[in-house]
């Protein structure tokens, strides 16, 4: 008998009780990978964050418009590469109202300019994007949701404003590095603000900025700040980090008390192994005495206890991800990005797999001690134990 | 004398009470998860709602969702002063208040690198007598005309300048002193600015606008009429609120995120906590083959064996519930602040115990642990005496 098989039939000694612990343990873990998978989707803003990029808004807060003008106004300012303004459209598909998107009037040039390391597509279709003026520009994910097609023409509404918006999907994208878009569409700014009632026209969300220099971003967020300080829409600038940080930031406390539940589960999970794993060898402490008595070693078997811990760990670590998949893409992971505006959640590889390691690791410290006590017991009392 | 397993499944909890432990531990968990999402959830309705009340109307721009995003001419005041239903005082002035509400961004003092929407009022004289159950706690009221500011004690300290006798601007060379911090019970009051109003329209190139009108009705009831006269006005385009109806509408998404959230967690804890004690209670059978086989010899009844068990794991669920209530009740010493995404405001909310919860919270570990202990005691019942006092042996 192969030492694998060994170990794999080992855990199918107890069969229920193996399984009822990687059903609790894979429940258990994935309720520890989605709160991870939000802190991860936090740091991977700030890890997507462009150094030599910053962001000008108002201060007033979000929601609250700047003047379109301040766009042409900072592109011409010294030290500026790229400026590309950018308004929330706020669609809607009509007949698809719960298909929630993330979507933008942009000065579609600079931006391209600005974010195409980004949003990668094809060149024709970029070219094409930009050279219709109803064009737009969505994300594959995006387009999949809502069936559409490239050279499609499609009408959209806002929930902002009343009208109505034609536009020719003319380019499809796939992020790099950039989770913020991926479930986003993008049109031309004109496009959008020449249908928009008077008094929502010629304003911006935020104007992107693109320095030469992105060691001097504080110092250009600072002097564009104190130059607009004497107008009545004040801006607050933002380096791209910070900006990002404060998406999410808003929400902190939520992710910190989900941080500290998934902590919890931890404990959970290794107490529960820790019943079973206990229980599994203290079952089979004749068969190991018996396996000593004709040769095997003590470290031996205790490797093979920690063998099994292990595998019956990262079954568990794989159900978890079978669990938490579904939940994440299908009711969480929508819930928050209508609500809170997070970037779409997913399950990154190296998260699933410190998932699966996870589930190995807390195995294995539970088995510790049953393996530990399997080493210092002699022969004659392990299968003196249960006579 | 009829014997009692009792005590006797009480010291088998004892004796194997690392097990014990962890179990009940897990269960503790559960009712944490539970109390505390409820807590939260209860807790950001109390404090939107109890900034709202019955006898108030609200009055904005029309087909606006939030004050801030409302822009009303400073004549409206006027105009709702006029209409029907609005209580007068003994000078016969009708109680009415005209206000500014905007946003700023801040930086906080507590997170690095965090930026949040912290909500501006600018309050005219009267405030106070629309809204009684806000008071200053520290400092002293503002005077009107001038640049001072009463800061919401959620709101002090956290962000800069926002702590009595610092100074704010929210226009450019234009400082606005702190001189007191504002209570009220909890209520999302205690989460914003107030600034006098003409210091408010004025730094924040509102001249003669207002975001809302509040009046205080002469009773609930009058609120239809005041109603049908102000919203039938197409002209001026108002849109009439009850209060605490805006309030319910702007505390109701973030209230449902917390829900759902803590109720997806609910159910994985459920069934982690249910298994959890199903794999201990199973482990305890398991071990005590002989000794449950010993106790049917000596004439014990099957229905005794099984209510012993189930006691086993009903006491686990109690030992848990109780921890993990006592956890729970552990939360309102922490604020908790976080963006309402209805308003796009910084609101500092509390965790709000109510015996409610816990009740259900104890009934969910309850069953939890009657569950779980379910399958092992059924398969302690019905072990044959002979071959479970044999087991040990084989």
């Amino acid at each position: 008998m192969h030492t694998s098989q060994l170990i794999f039939r080992g855990t199918l000694r107890a069969p229920v009780r193996t399984l009822v612990t990687v059903l609790t343990v894979g429940i258990m873990l994935s309720a520890f990978l989605f709160p991870r998978a939000l802190v991860r989707a936090q740091r991977q803003q700030i890890e997507e964050a462009e150094a030599n990029r910053i962001v000008v808004q108002p201060r007033r807060g979000w929601g609250s418009p700047l003047p379109a003008r301040y766009a042409d106004e900072l592109r011409a300012r010294d030290g500026v590469r790229i400026a590309a303004g950018i308004r929330w459209a706020g669609f809607k598909v009509p007949g698809k109202e719960d298909t929630f998107f993330a979507s933008f009037g942009a000065e579609v040039g600079p931006f391209l300019d600005m974010c195409d390391h980004q949003l990668v597509a094809p060149l024709p279709q970029r070219e094409a994007f930009l050279a219709d003026p109803q064009g737009a520009m969505l994300s594959h994910d995006l387009a999949r949701k809502l069936g559409w097609k490239l050279g499609d023409h499609v009408i959209v509404q806002s929930w902002q404003a009343p009208g109505e918006w034609a536009l020719n999907v003319r380019s499809l994208y796939e992020p790099h590095h950039a989770e913020w878009s991926r479930n986003a569409l993008w049109l031309h700014w004109d496009h959008l603000n020449r249908n928009l009632p008077s008094e929502l026209q010629e304003q911006m969300s935020s104007i992107s900025l693109e320095l030469f220099d992105g060691s001097r971003s504080a110092e250009a967020a600072q002097a564009i700040d104190l130059s607009y300080d004497a107008s009545p829409a004040r801006t607050l600038t933002l380096q791209d980090r910070v900006n990002l940080v404060a998406l999410i930031g808003r929400f902190q406390a939520i992710l910190a008390a989900l941080d500290g539940v998934s902590y919890m589960i931890l404990v959970v999970v290794l107490s529960i192994f820790g019943n079973t794993l206990a229980m599994n060898t203290r079952a089979r402490a004749r068969e190991f005495g018996v396996m000593r008595a004709i040769g095997f070693s003590s470290g031996w078997i205790a490797g093979l206890v920690l063998a099994e811990a292990a595998l019956i760990g990262l079954a568990g670590g794989a159900l978890a991800l079978a669990i938490a998949y579904p939940l994440l893409q299908g009711v969480v992971g929508p819930l928050l990005e209508e609500s809170m505006s997070f970037p779409p959640l997913s399950i990154p590889i190296d998260l699933a797999l410190s998932c699966l390691g996870a589930g190995c690791l807390l195995a294995i410290a539970s088995a510790g001690w049953p393996a530990y006590r399997i080493t210092r017991l002699s022969v004659a009392e392990s299968l003196g134990r249960v006579t | 004398m009829r014997p009692r397993l009792l005590t006797y499944s009480l010291r088998s909890l004892w004796a194997r009470r690392t097990t014990s432990f962890s179990t009940a531990l897990g269960i503790a968990f559960l009712v944490f998860v539970l109390c505390a999402s409820q807590m939260l959830a209860i807790g950001i309705q109390d404090t939107m709602l109890s900034a709202g009340s019955d006898d108030k109307a609200l009055v904005l721009q029309h087909s606006t969702g939030t004050e801030s995003e409302s822009k009303l001419p400073q004549s409206v005041l006027g105009v709702v002063a006029a209409a029907p239903g609005v209580r007068r005082d003994e000078n016969g002035q009708s109680l009415v208040t005209g206000e500014v509400v905007a946003h700023t961004m801040l930086a906080s003092t507590k997170v690095p690198d965090l930026v949040s929407t912290v909500q501006i009022r600018g309050v005219a004289g009267n405030v106070f007598r629309l809204r009684p159950e806000v008071h200053v706690n520290e400092g002293r009221p503002i005077r009107s005309g001038t640049s001072e500011a009463l800061v919401g004690r959620g709101l002090r300290g956290r962000y800069a300048g926002l702590e009595l006798g610092q100074n704010l601007e929210l226009a450019a060379g234009r400082p606005i002193r702190i001189v007191g911090v504002l209570e009220s019970d909890g209520s999302a009051y205690e989460s914003e600015l107030w600034v006098d109003l003409e210091t408010a329209q004025s730094s924040l190139d509102l001249q003669a606008t207002l975001s809302s009108v509040t009046a205080r009705l002469s009773d609930p009831s009058a609120f239809e009429a005041f109603e049908a006269t102000l919203g039938a006005d197409k002209e001026t385009g108002l849109a009439v609120w009850r209060e605490r109806f805006y309030y319910e509408q702007i505390s109701g998404g973030l209230g449902a995120v917390v829900v759902i959230l803590g109720g997806i967690l609910g159910v994985i804890f459920s069934l982690g906590a249910m298994l959890g004690a199903l794999l201990a209670l199973h482990a305890s059978v398991e071990q005590r083959l002989p000794e449950i086989g010993v106790l049917r010899a000596l004439g014990f009844q099957r229905r005794s064996i099984l209510v012993s068990f189930l006691t086993e794991s009903v006491a686990l669920a109690l030992v848990g519930a109780a921890l993990g209530v006592g956890m729970s009740m552990l939360t309102p010493l922490f604020d908790f602040s976080t963006t309402n995404f209805s308003t796009n405001q910084d609101v500092t909310f509390r965790f709000q115990p109510q015996p409610g919860v816990v009740i259900i919270a104890a009934t969910v570990a309850l069953l939890a642990g009657l569950l779980g202990g379910a399958l092992p005691a059924i398969r302690a019942a019905r072990l044959d005496p002979v071959q479970a006092m044999r087991a040990g042996a084989s």
